[in-house]
């Protein structure tokens, strides 16, 4: 999808970019950073609409639709210096081409941190407060008075009953009244597997973790119809701090 | 600029609503003002059936928001179709096009009707003979395309360009959102149940377009006749899902679905409140299945009905840059 993409330099960089191309001429003052998202559930490959996965509750699942915002994106190295970038990508585990995400430009740095909003500040999250695409559109919030965007879209069908009939699920997550329910994610980056300019970070969600622990989803109590029910906004928001992990750099 | 061309073809401009995203214009298909109107005129020239007496506007008439009043429309050799013809309207902003998504752009999907048996059931070969031998054709592809070689390429680049300009962003919905006007106490009961979870008819219908452009199977059937999206994919859990349909200008797209089932808009909102039917593939976006759907009071439809009936753009059923040239 189309981004706009800002990025703020601190101005050591700036320094510390100008005084090293003066002094190396081959090699890069910048590279692309990329990231790779790949979705699982425990350690399997998440397979849309095919596969029934199991919930701490009990419950089989099916996953059909998923994609959610990330946004805000900081980047920060080994001497402690931060690059904060100004950015929102949409992941859709229909749309492939989402799944690779291009950030921008970035200086070379040995960055040791990773860290985005997953959903969308405050600032973002009004009315029109995105860019205006189709995209975008189809990720309104439009709740009377707090109108802005579904920050995650995630849904599927359970086996209520444990009989085989599957009823339906939607895990819609977004503000509730002043409840913002977006989530700041800080991983650790891993040492680069190769040297290289680019940074093309390898990383993962686990559904599974998103259901489960500190609380476990119960599908039955919160099946759908969950936009203004902040019991169950919550319960995601404390489970979705960890479903991100780094899997590699630079592979 | 390229002085060697013997006609410069001047661009078209297109006056949108600012709340609409930008118009996607294919890089080698620009909107220009002889390629618009070159496409209305094939639109609505029967000279691309088999047997000359059908056109895209058949099955597509202005007066139905481009759409059929008939259940299944009549092919050129009486034959019936079996989905209903879908409204043209908006539809530059999509990319995927009938009800099974077979055809990934305009271009893409003018070219089927004219060979299909149960349309126009002619030949590109015929059809691209008979233009090249017009009057007023070869002139027309030239200004418009700098071409004389005509091609069916051409034509429905021409086509396409035509149902680009097909754009309804006047409705009463759309001046409420320009500041125009207001909502009366109904319409705008109807707007908050549309809008919210309560009849949710927003998760596959609450972009500008009215139309998330995705497919869904929302329960018509137990065991649907007609597998829609599965036709293409070939994946059993495709079947009986189709494309949204817009819900602009509802009002003149009767009758209603891909098959056409349903003759009023109350029969359509009577389904989604207590007439989904559950299936393996049925969209988890169906809520209460089991009670046959949202379940809206008589007041609650009455008042969603309100709020669909402020989509309504008569202004695009009127516009005559869109009406038949030859008329």
């Amino acid at each position: 999808m189309h981004t706009h993409i800002y990025i703020t330099l601190i101005t050591i960089f700036a320094i510390a970019l100008s005084l090293f191309g003066a002094t190396a001429c081959n090699v890069k003052e910048s590279g692309e950073f990329y990231i790779n998202m790949y979705h699982v559930v425990q350690k399997e490959n998440l397979q849309p609409e095919d596969k029934i996965y199991h919930a701490a509750s009990g419950h089989g699942y099916k996953v059909y639709r998923l994609k959610y915002y990330l946004s805000q994106i900081i980047l920060e190295d080994d001497k402690g210096e931060s690059l904060s970038i100004d950015v929102v990508h949409l992941f859709d585990i229909l749309t492939p081409k989402t799944l690779k995400f291009r950030v921008g430009k970035i200086p070379v740095s040995n960055y040791t941190r990773l860290s985005f909003i997953f959903g969308l500040d405050k600032e973002k999250n009004v009315e029109g407060g995105l860019e205006n695409t189709l995209q975008n559109n189809n990720m309104e919030w439009p709740i009377i008075g707090e109108k802005g965007y579904h920050y995650m879209k995630f849904e599927g069908k359970y086996d209520s009953l444990h009989t085989g009939i599957m009823k339906n699920y939607h895990i819609h997550t977004g503000p509730t009244g002043n409840n913002a329910n977006f989530i700041t994610i800080d991983l650790p980056l891993p040492k680069p597997i190769k040297e290289q300019s680019d940074l093309i970070v390898k990383m993962e969600m686990d559904i599974h973790k998103l259901l489960h622990g500190p609380h476990d989803y119960d599908f039955t109590e919160f099946d759908h119809g969950i936009m203004d029910n902040q019991n169950a906004q919550e319960i995601l928001k404390e489970n979705g701090g960890d479903i991100f992990r780094i899997v590699s750099v630079n592979e | 600029m390229n002085t060697n061309l013997k006609y410069i073809p001047t661009p078209y401009e297109l006056n949108i609503s600012e709340k609409f995203p930008e118009l996607p214009i294919p890089e080698d298909n620009p909107l220009t003002v002889e390629g618009v109107e070159l496409g209305r005129m094939l639109f609505y020239d029967p000279i691309l059936s088999g047997d000359s007496t059908q056109s895209c506007s058949s099955c597509h008439t202005q007066e139905f928001a481009f759409s059929d009043n008939r259940r299944f429309s009549v092919g050129v050799d009486n034959k019936l179709g079996n989905r209903n013809s879908m409204p043209i309207i908006n539809s530059g902003w999509y990319n995927k096009f009938f009800w099974d998504g077979r055809a990934n752009s305009l271009e893409e999907q003018a070219l089927d009707p004219v060979k299909n048996p149960i349309e126009m059931h002619g030949s590109w070969e015929v059809a691209i003979k008979r233009i090249k031998a017009s009057d007023i054709y070869p002139e027309l592809f030239d200004r418009a395309f700098n071409q004389t070689q005509i091609s069916k390429e051409l034509v429905v680049k021409a086509i396409a360009q035509f149902g680009r300009t097909l754009i309804s962003d006047n409705s009463k919905y759309d001046k409420v959102l320009r500041k125009e006007t207001s909502f009366s106490e109904a319409e705008l009961r109807g707007l908050n149940l549309f809008f919210t979870e309560k009849a949710d008819c927003f998760h596959c219908h609450g972009n500008i377009l009215f139309s998330d452009a995705a497919f869904h199977n929302s329960g018509l059937d137990e065991f649907p006749n007609d597998y829609g999206l599965e036709h293409r994919t070939k994946y059993r859990r495709d079947r009986g899902k189709f494309k949204t349909p817009t819900l602009r200008n509802l009002v003149f797209t009767a009758p209603y679905m891909h098959d056409g089932r349903f003759s009023t808009l109350e029969e359509v909102i009577d389904f989604y409140s207590e007439g989904v039917k559950d299936s393996p593939t049925i969209d988890p976006l169906m809520k209460y299945v089991e009670r046959g759907g949202v379940q809206l009071s008589e007041k609650e439809k009455s008042d969603l009905l309100a709020f669909l009936m402020t989509l309504t753009d008569s202004t695009f059923i009127d516009n005559p840059a869109f009406r038949n040239p030859f008329e």
